[in-house]
């Protein structure tokens, strides 16, 4: 029988959160769990959820990612590793824990001096309690629900996405949603399955197709960019497929663009976009946001005040790497109508049309 | 109705630790029905209340955490922490744990887990009162003169409340609730009793209770717009500047326009409840408790139905109960034997001093025995606090008369029974009070062989130091009879049963006989003579009250 999990791969604009929360109401008398990692999103999906129905959703549970690892993951069947009622909460820790141990030494490995688990290891000790009681922790999560729906599922590494393996593999019904170029933030920054980080987590997700443990979609029409803007945003991943665009407006000034320094002043009276930014360093005007923080967004216009891999990228081709590709690829597909991007033009090779302000003298 | 043989269960299993009476205790539920019975202090409301506790976070209706206070702590708990701490110890303030076992349901499959203290994998809520290490340095103070400590010091404890996925509990979302019905404490007065309310809450559906606010909240605004309500007003507006310079009106308060259930107060008969009888009162709570819809997982618990009623409103009741059980579980603490006798034995739960043991626990001979006897017999040995077992009511009568004659009243004053059994009865008996560990003593006649009809019969019982055994060793002296003429010799035979026997061998051929048994043992029984108790009865007087 051929597995009725979903892995959607979806393109920036592409309706990937409407996806979700239609597999979340379609089936009322289902028990449904909804996990995303960040807050914001998951304020969002709140949101948009409450919108949809015009109250709240009986069947729909909703929470972060480490909520979920904690609360069905590890406390529950905590005894089978420490005595009952032990680990209180997740210490969030940005890069790797403080601790010069083996995770076969479990009181300093997976916890900090309160008890307190440290975000790195979460999940990790999830799929361990599950199989030091025999799976109890996937049957316990079988029993209170019936479908789980992961969005923004590229956010998930490290063990993770062994957890992920036992949920693909259980009778909940598992959807996950998600677009690997956006790969921004990472929930953890574990050695485990590296391979897999950011666009390459297509693969970890076609190997699991292939077995049949899931089937692969993609959903590869974006309702936000022109195809001018797809076009451009498909080329940082030349190895994904291409994405056609629904959004057949017509304006003036549709497309990407090079903005001179010097023309800067006047594209922004001209058009007001939205200018982004790597991060505060950068000369972008006021109201200017960081490209990480942008996910999700939509925006007529765009501003983009490039680094100087993004410059190299766009002038000779030198491929971005992980980060960098997602963030750019985040702040190029925010836009409805254009991407300006702030370059020093007489020296690009690039093929990008460079704005003039004859262009807008037309209008 | 539900399907016949579907007998749903809510609660499995109870664990107390140093808990009031319960130090260390496991109580087992049952599908359907379970009555506790024991004494009055063996803890038969504690059961009760610590289900509704870990259920509801309440403590006889009130926040436990407000309630929290040193008697909550087991006795014995409290006594080894102050003698550990006058012996320069450091001990650690004991815990406090309640843990409720739940079925497993779909609406309960979010509480599993194996954060309990038998680690099993199952539904269940987890309350514990604990010390607080943020009091740590007001606790260093605290013990700085141990000698003074006399009491745990609950004030630096915390309450936590858990489930056994270790979740804190939100309690209006949990799906598994109890109605406790205790007679002795109603507080019924209009439209206050919490639990009335939430039954009546409970019987309506979301749409009746909408209905019933916004009819409520229409109510208050037509009265506000009553003439007299304005009449006042425009009074109050005259007269403005002599209280306040502020505009001062009657409204209704509209904050409160959801309380339709603080005004709406049940009557009997057209009669407001709070004034009909005690009983009336308990006896509807029940019934609106059971009447709830059938695929709640509710657990009812009623405390000591018996109480305030009358004998045929109980009986009514009691065959509500037993019929209503089928579909649901009700947990039923007694004092009463006739409660038990028409609620029926099968399902009994022993309660007394750390121990529960069922019915059902016993060896099934034991069992059939039980099943058979008249309810009121078995509960006498339940609700004694010692018992004297006897074999015939030849033996009871002198049992009576000599202890009356040793310690200067009847037995039942102290609490004492004397039970007559026959024959292997008695075993059966003592089968019971094994797990009760109750006071017994057996008087028995040797039979003419004390080692073979007496000793070897009882030799199993005789390792529990609370079961004692008395017979005679004068195997020519095989009965009471007998025993009481060689004691008192013939001429005090012949005062007290009004005869002239010329020769023992005379007395005992006429007291021996199975027609007069029962004369001659009234004729001792009232007696103004002197008496000497056969050897045996005097230890056995003397041993139960020990």
């Amino acid at each position: 029988m051929r597995s009725s999990n979903r892995v959607v791969i979806a393109a920036a604009g592409s309706g990937k959160t409407e996806y979700l929360l239609n597999a979340a109401i379609s089936e009322p008398h289902k028990r449904v769990l909804i996990v995303t990692y960040t807050n914001e999103n998951l304020r969002e999906i709140n949101s948009r959820l409450w919108a949809k129905l015009g109250g709240p959703a009986p069947n729909v549970t909703t929470m972060t990612w480490f909520e979920f690892m904690l609360r069905d993951g590890v406390k529950p069947y905590q005894s089978y590793k420490t005595t009952i009622g032990r680990i209180r909460s997740i210490n969030f820790i940005k890069s790797k824990a403080p601790r010069f141990t083996e995770r076969s030494d479990f009181e300093r490995y997976y916890l900090d001096r309160s008890d307190n688990i440290y975000s790195d290891a979460v999940s990790d000790l999830a799929c361990v309690l599950n199989e030091l009681s025999k799976g109890k922790v996937i049957g316990r999560i079988e029993a209170i629900y019936d479908k789980i729906l992961i969005d923004e599922f590229q956010d998930l590494a490290g063990y993770d996405l062994d957890f992920l393996d036992l949920l693909l593999a259980s009778r909940v019904e598992v959807v996950m949603v998600g677009d690997p170029r956006q790969t921004v933030y990472l929930t953890n920054r574990s050695n485990r399955h590296k391979q897999f980080r950011g666009a390459r987590l297509v693969n970890w997700v076609g190997v699991r197709a292939d077995k049949g443990v899931c089937t692969s979609i993609t959903l590869s029409v974006s309702y936000r960019c022109n195809q001018a803007i797809c076009d451009f945003a498909d080329s940082i991943y030349p190895s994904m497929p291409a994405t056609a665009s629904a959004n057949h407006e017509q304006v003036p000034h549709m497309g990407v663009f090079l903005v001179n320094p010097a023309d800067v002043d006047r594209y922004r009276r001209i058009y007001s976009p939205q200018e982004l930014r790597w991060d505060r360093r950068s000369p972008a005007g006021p109201g200017a946001r960081n490209f990480g923080e942008v996910k999700g967004l939509s925006f007529s216009r765009v501003l983009i005040y490039p680094t100087k891999t993004i410059v190299d990228y766009i002038e000779k081709g030198i491929p971005l790497k992980d980060v960098t590709a997602a963030k750019f690829y985040v702040a190029v597909t925010r836009a409805r109508h254009s991407v300006g991007i702030v370059m020093k033009t007489r020296s690009t090779n690039s093929t990008l049309e460079v704005w003039t302000s004859a262009d807008a003298d037309a209008i | 109705m539900s399907s016949k043989s579907h007998q749903p269960i809510v609660v499995t299993k109870l664990i107390m630790k140093n808990f009031r009476r319960f130090r260390d205790t496991v109580i087992e539920f049952t599908s359907g029905l379970n009555i506790i019975v024991g004494d009055n202090d063996a803890g038969k409301s504690t059961v009760l209340e610590a289900i509704n506790l870990a259920l509801t976070g309440r403590w006889q209706g009130k926040q436990f955490a407000a309630e929290f206070c040193s008697h909550f702590i087991n006795n014995e708990a409290t006594a080894e922490y102050v003698s550990g701490l006058a012996a320069g110890k450091r001990p650690e303030p004991p815990p406090v744990i309640v843990e409720l076992f739940l079925a497993e349901t779909p609406a309960t499959a979010m509480l599993k887990g194996t954060n309990n203290s038998l680690t099993e994998d199952v539904p269940g809520l987890r309350l514990t009162a604990t010390f607080d290490p943020d009091f740590a340095d007001e606790y260093a103070e605290f013990i700085r003169q141990p000698a003074a400590v006399k009491a745990v010091p609950t004030e630096y404890y915390r309450i936590d409340w858990y489930d056994f996925a270790y979740r804190s509990v939100n309690p209006r979302a949990l799906k598994v609730t109890a109605s406790l019905i205790d007679a002795s404490r109603i507080r019924l007065q209009s439209g206050a009793d919490y639990y009335l309310q939430r039954i009546i809450r409970d019987n309506l559906d979301a749409r009746q209770r909408a209905q019933l606010a916004r009819s409520y909240r229409s109510m208050l605004e037509r009265f506000a717009e009553d003439p007299a309500i304005r009449t006042i007003n425009s009074a109050l507006d005259a007269s403005k500047d002599e209280i306040t310079t502020k505009e001062l009106t009657l409204e209704t308060d509209s904050s409160q326009s959801n309380q339709w259930d603080t005004v709406l107060a049940p009557h009997l008969d057209r009669l407001p409840l709070h004034q009909s009888g005690r009983g009336e009162q308990n006896s509807l709570k029940i019934l609106l408790a059971l009447s709830r819809k059938a695929e709640d997982a509710h657990v009812i618990l009623i405390e000591e139905p018996e109480n305030h009623l009358s004998f045929s409103s109980l009986n009514q009741l009691l065959e509500r109960i037993s019929s209503k059980c089928a579909d649901r579980q009700v947990i039923v603490s007694t004092h009463s034997s006739y409660v038990l006798n028409k609620l029926g034995l099968e399902r009994l739960m022993l309660l007394s001093a750390n121990t529960v043991t069922r019915t059902t626990d016993l060896p099934v001979a034991t069992q059939t025995y039980f099943r058979k006897l008249s309810g009121y017999d078995t509960l006498r040995l339940v609700l004694a606090k010692a018992v004297i077992l006897v074999e015939g009511p030849s033996d009871e009568l002198i049992v009576q008369r000599a202890y009356y004659d040793r310690h200067g009243k009847r037995p039942i004053e102290d609490g004492v029974d004397v039970i007559n059994v026959r024959g292997l009865a008695a075993m059966r008996f003592l089968d019971l009070a094994v797990p009760l560990q109750r006071r017994t003593a057996v008087v028995a006649d040797n039979d003419g062989d004390y080692v073979k009809k007496v000793d070897k019969k009882y030799a199993s019982y005789l390792r529990y130091p609370f079961i004692s055994v008395h017979r005679s060793e004068d195997n020519g002296s095989p009965t009471l009879e007998p025993q009481m003429l060689a004691a008192n010799g013939l001429e005090v035979v012949n005062r007290v049963l009004n005869k002239s026997f010329s020769s023992k061998e005379e007395a005992i051929s006429y007291m021996t006989n199975d027609s007069h048994k029962t004369d001659i043992a009234l004729a001792f029984h009232d007696t103004r003579e002197t008496l000497i108790m056969p050897r045996y009865i005097q230890e056995a007087v003397d041993a139960i009250v020990q």
